[in-house]
């Protein structure tokens, strides 16, 4: 079964990288640990190794060295020898062997978002009084203190 | 208490949780990179001894608190590490409810204290742990782990102050894995021993070879008998590495690959694993079949935090305070 490797995301600001170097050619046996590319991004070339579960031999290289490719690009396809990818490199990201299925990220900015209809209402604490119309810090404060503050300090 | 013999049942069980630790930390890294874990990640690959010779000379009751290297640490105290990969995924049924993610792992029924940020912060925080069973006359001894970065800091050396002032059932642990983020030990200080910091407060330190559980135990189970019958703090630094970057994003210019080779060699699994196929205290067979053991449960972790949901919106104002009814909380 043939295992797509994208172009991974190696840093959270990452959105795209360039294959530095191929460590790997269509042909290798791959396992878990091989260095398979130096990818260069925004902040640094870093070595990209297989992860559990991407093993197999190397059928196609994405990219060649040099090339640039967002994050989530085709880089790699490993599977059996000799087996039939044609329709893989055509279409989009499949199946990762690490998890089952890939969904699209349902955004779940959309279920994030705080039904804030109004701002929160800041609570009345019904002993402030404001001297001077300004509003207290904090309820804590005794207007009594405030007000010989404020008087001291005229 | 006496020192265990370090027997078959002993090296077995540190193998198969040393495996675990190493795959778990190996799978995450790789969820890291598909984006099904976000934030940041810091990898203990390399560690483990550490982790598995403390673990040992600690009893029930006791206490164990570090700084952000943390996802395995809460593993081998007990907690189901489905609930931890689930956190690092960020799902409602993580340790912290999906809101405390890779650098805040808690369990308050395993007596694991965290998982923080802030570089040296837990410092301070173990000693208080430890204050704490002191105060309470509970005859436990608090872990306080923290990095060869975290000792220049300042709350290092109050911590240590107050801790043999107050004579604290209290263990400082330095796990030296050589870098602070990617400034070596030679640079942080005039002099790399950084057990010596003990000194100047005429706390029992000493350098302890990191990569192999049994000399960790031997040196923890000291200074936990120390603490416990009322001989006051300790500090160890715990001489170790770490095969991985800092955090994922780590390039790792500041040292060769042959170093990390030549660490490769001194694996603590591997270390382990001579110990036992020297002992002939089990086949290959048999090691095979707890490298597929732990292999499967990693899978079964990565698909308990695929199969939960995120945490719905609501989440978003609860554990902000103790009181529920907090006013300035919107319902």
């Amino acid at each position: 079964m043939a295992i797509v490797i994208n172009m991974p995301r190696l840093s959270d600001t990452m959105t795209e990288g360039v294959v530095a170097k191929w460590h790997v050619k269509v042909g290798d046996n791959i396992t878990e640990g091989s260095l398979l590319a130096e990818i260069e991004t925004d902040k640094a070339t870093m070595d990209f190794e297989a992860f559990p579960g991407q093993e197999g031999v190397l059928l196609h290289r994405g990219m060649d060295e040099g090339a640039s490719a967002p994050v989530d690009t085709i880089l790699a396809i490993l599977g059996d020898k000799g087996e039939d990818i044609s329709g893989l490199i055509s279409g989009g990201n499949k199946s990762d062997p690490v998890t089952e299925n890939i969904e699209p990220e349902k955004e779940v900015v959309s279920n994030a978002v705080i039904d804030v209809q109004e701002p929160a209402q800041v609570v009345d604490t019904p002993e402030i009084k404001s001297i001077d119309g300004r509003l207290k810090a904090s309820h804590w404060q005794s207007p009594w203190l405030m007000r010989r503050v404020l008087i001291y300090l005229q | 208490m006496a020192k265990k013999k370090l027997s078959k049942e002993i090296y077995l069980k540190w193998y198969e949780d040393m495996l675990l630790w190493r795959k778990f930390e190996v799978m995450s890294a790789g969820l890291y990179i598909q984006q099904k874990i976000r934030g940041f990640l810091h990898l203990y690959n390399g560690q483990e001894a550490v982790l598995a010779g403390s673990i040992l000379a600690m009893e029930a009751g006791d206490k164990m608190i570090t700084a952000y290297r943390n996802h395995v640490q809460p593993i081998g105290l007990g907690v189901d590490p489905r609930k931890i990969m689930a956190e690092l995924m960020g799902k409602v049924t993580g340790t912290s409810r999906g809101k405390g993610g890779s650098m805040h792992m808690f369990s308050k029924e395993h007596n694991f204290y965290g998982g923080h940020g802030i570089v040296g912060g837990q410092i301070p925080l173990g000693a208080g742990l430890a204050f704490a069973d002191k105060y309470k006359d509970d005859n436990h001894v608090t872990l306080t782990y923290m990095g060869d970065g975290a000792v220049r800091q300042g709350s290092l050396h109050e911590t240590f102050n107050l801790a043999m002032l107050w004579n604290l059932p209290v263990v400082f642990i330095c796990e030296n894995n050589g870098y602070a983020m990617g400034t070596s030990v030679e640079r942080t200080a005039n002099h790399s021993e950084i057990w010596k910091l003990g000194l100047g407060y005429e706390m029992p330190c000493a350098a302890v070879d990191g990569m192999d559980p049994a000399v960790v135990y031997a040196a923890m189970q000291e200074a936990i008998d120390r603490a416990r019958s009322g001989g006051g703090p300790t500090f160890l630094e715990i001489r170790t590495y770490r095969y991985k970057g800092h955090s994922m994003s780590d390039a790792q210019l500041y040292r060769s690959k042959n170093e990390v080779a030549e660490y490769q060699k001194v694996d603590p699994i591997s270390i382990v694993k001579k110990v036992i196929e020297k002992k002939k205290w089990s086949t290959p067979d048999e090691l095979e079949s707890i490298n597929k053991r732990v292999k499967s449960l990693v899978a079964e972790c990565v698909k308990y935090g695929e199969d939960s949901p995120f945490p719905e919106s609501q989440e978003l104002w609860q554990d902000v305070y103790v009181q529920t009814d907090y006013p300035f909380i919107k319902e």
